[in-house]
């Protein structure tokens, strides 16, 4: 601005704020109360995990990766597995990979939960936000007497699954998931109707399909805006093409209908879990593999709660791989949330809707920070 | 407001966040499956140092005893991962569903 009357501000949301649960550093230029622009920094909590990958073992950095997220480490072991197992080339029981996908959507379903109830909070409606999380424990119970543990599950090993399910824990899970199931239905009606919720969050965080394709977004954020990508449906990884299920869309393109997507997603999550385990195969449930893999590179890429995750080795033949890459879906989403920052909705973005709109992604940023940033934009 | 049929529902099912204790009434006992205290069936150990070596986080050590070698776990490195338990060719490793270990002492989370 030329004149002595600036009008354009700049305002730093983090890396330490309240609003904010994880270390990012927004810089918001605001023109009143509106934001016209955004500058966004990601690499405060860098953790350096892809090197120290480089001085494990294989099955060492199962735990390594497994505690890239807490939240989705089911979807982390799960890809570093499935890149091991091609590396060597072998396929792995069909039973092992079933259970794979209860595990996975179990942990799909305990994250949309925590993911709705911090929405809930964001919006400032706590209330909803406790019952939420107060039903989360029903998948946490599963998710503890299926893999031993409420979070971090070890679940996936390197040529299956750890443990097998006896018939007492399968009605055990078909009775959480019974349970469940009219608890998220509540809430998709809530999600519906309420008036806060729809004041908070219609018309707010706009991300057209264009920007959508244009910004490479992943997973429900894609979804929300109308675009029909899933891995499980794309790529089938671990035998999702025998089990039917739809690709949620939406096409609201805002922050509710990215609640609604990820409140549908549970409940085609429940259904996806419920016929696994009727048509669960019988069989091993490990294929043991050796402790060195092949010299070569493996990819491999799964739908994570968040989006598209992947992860590339490279090994040189020996027990430790020579490079492990990873790429999580909140990096992914980073550039749409740009976007989502300085749409143009019914109205302009407000400061008070950053927080939304930042929550609507489901942002991860220790995840995400897997670059360090070294001066300049 | 819409939330309020469930919070009534709630309130009538008696639904509500248990109160937790270390001991007494209303102490957490986890599912049996639960990976928590590790521990070692001594006369199955045949001392070959694999679980040492599959530890992820460093907290095995192997020692010599009067029957030979065998592991000593340190629970305050130890992350309940349950690697060991996997590598352990002879399955004298488990892992009981003992969930909370505060001690005042450091040498009592030894596993020997």
């Amino acid at each position: 601005m030329s004149s002595s009357y600036e009008r354009i501000f700049d305002i730093p949301i983090g890396p330490q704020h309240p609003a904010l649960k994880e270390p990012a550093m927004l810089k918001l230029k605001v023109d009143g109360e509106h934001v016209v622009g955004v500058d966004l920094d990601v690499s405060y909590n860098h953790r350096g995990i892809e090197k120290a990958a480089e001085y494990r073992t294989y099955i060492q950095n199962l735990y390594l990766i497994e505690r890239i997220c807490g939240i989705c480490n089911v979807a982390q072991t799960l890809t570093y597995c499935l890149a091991v197992e091609s590396l060597h080339g072998k396929e792995i029981p069909a039973r092992a990979r079933f259970l794979r996908i209860v595990a996975e959507e179990i942990s799909r379903i305990n994250s949309h939960l925590l993911w709705l109830g911090v929405a809930a909070h964001e919006i400032g409606f706590d209330t909803f936000f406790m019952h939420i999380w107060l039903d989360r424990e029903i998948t946490l119970g599963l998710m503890e007497a299926l893999s031993g543990n409420r979070i971090t599950s070890s679940y996936n090993v390197i040529g299956g699954v750890r443990r097998d399910v006896t018939e007492d824990l399968l009605s055990r899970i078909r009775k959480g998931l019974d349970d469940l199931e009219p608890r998220v239905k509540r809430y998709r009606e809530i999600a519906i109707n309420d008036r806060s919720i729809l004041k908070r969050t219609q018309g707010v965080g706009i991300l057209s399909p264009a920007d959508a394709a244009a910004t490479s977004a992943v997973g429900p954020t894609l979804r929300a805006s109308g675009i029909k990508s899933d891995v499980r449906a794309d790529d089938p990884y671990s035998s999702h093409d025998q089990v039917p299920f739809n690709v949620i869309t939406s096409d609201g393109c805002d922050a509710h209908a990215r609640i609604i997507v990820r409140l549908d997603e549970i409940l085609e999550s429940i259904q996806i879990c419920r016929h696994c385990i009727s048509k669960l195969p019988a069989g091993p449930i490990l294929q043991r593999l050796p402790r060195r893999a092949p010299q070569g590179e493996a990819m491999s890429r799964v739908e994570a709660p968040r989006g598209e995750l992947f992860h590339y080795i490279c090994s040189d033949g020996s027990d430790k791989p020579y490079r492990c890459k990873v790429s999580t879906p909140t990096l992914a989403n980073l550039p749409a949330l740009v976007r989502m920052l300085t749409s143009k909705g019914r109205y302009v973005v407000n400061i008070a809707d950053v927080p939304v709109i930042l929550a609507s992604i489901d942002p991860c940023f220790s995840c995400a920070a897997r670059v360090e940033r070294t001066g300049g934009v | 407001m819409s939330v309020l049929r469930d919070i009534i529902e709630r309130k009538a099912k008696r639904e509500r966040v248990r109160r937790h204790s270390l001991t007494g009434e209303g102490k957490v006992e986890a599912d049996p499956s639960f990976r928590g205290r590790v521990g070692l069936k001594r006369e199955l150990c045949i001392g070959c140092s694999l679980c040492e070596k599959d530890c992820p986080s460093a907290a095995i050590q192997i020692v010599q005893d009067e029957k030979g070698k065998r592991p000593v776990f340190s629970l305050d490195r130890c992350m309940f991962c349950g690697q060991c338990k996997e590598s352990c060719p002879t399955k004298a490793i488990y892992m009981s569903s003992e969930l909370q270990l505060p001690v005042f002492d450091r040498k009592a989370l030894e596993v020997r």
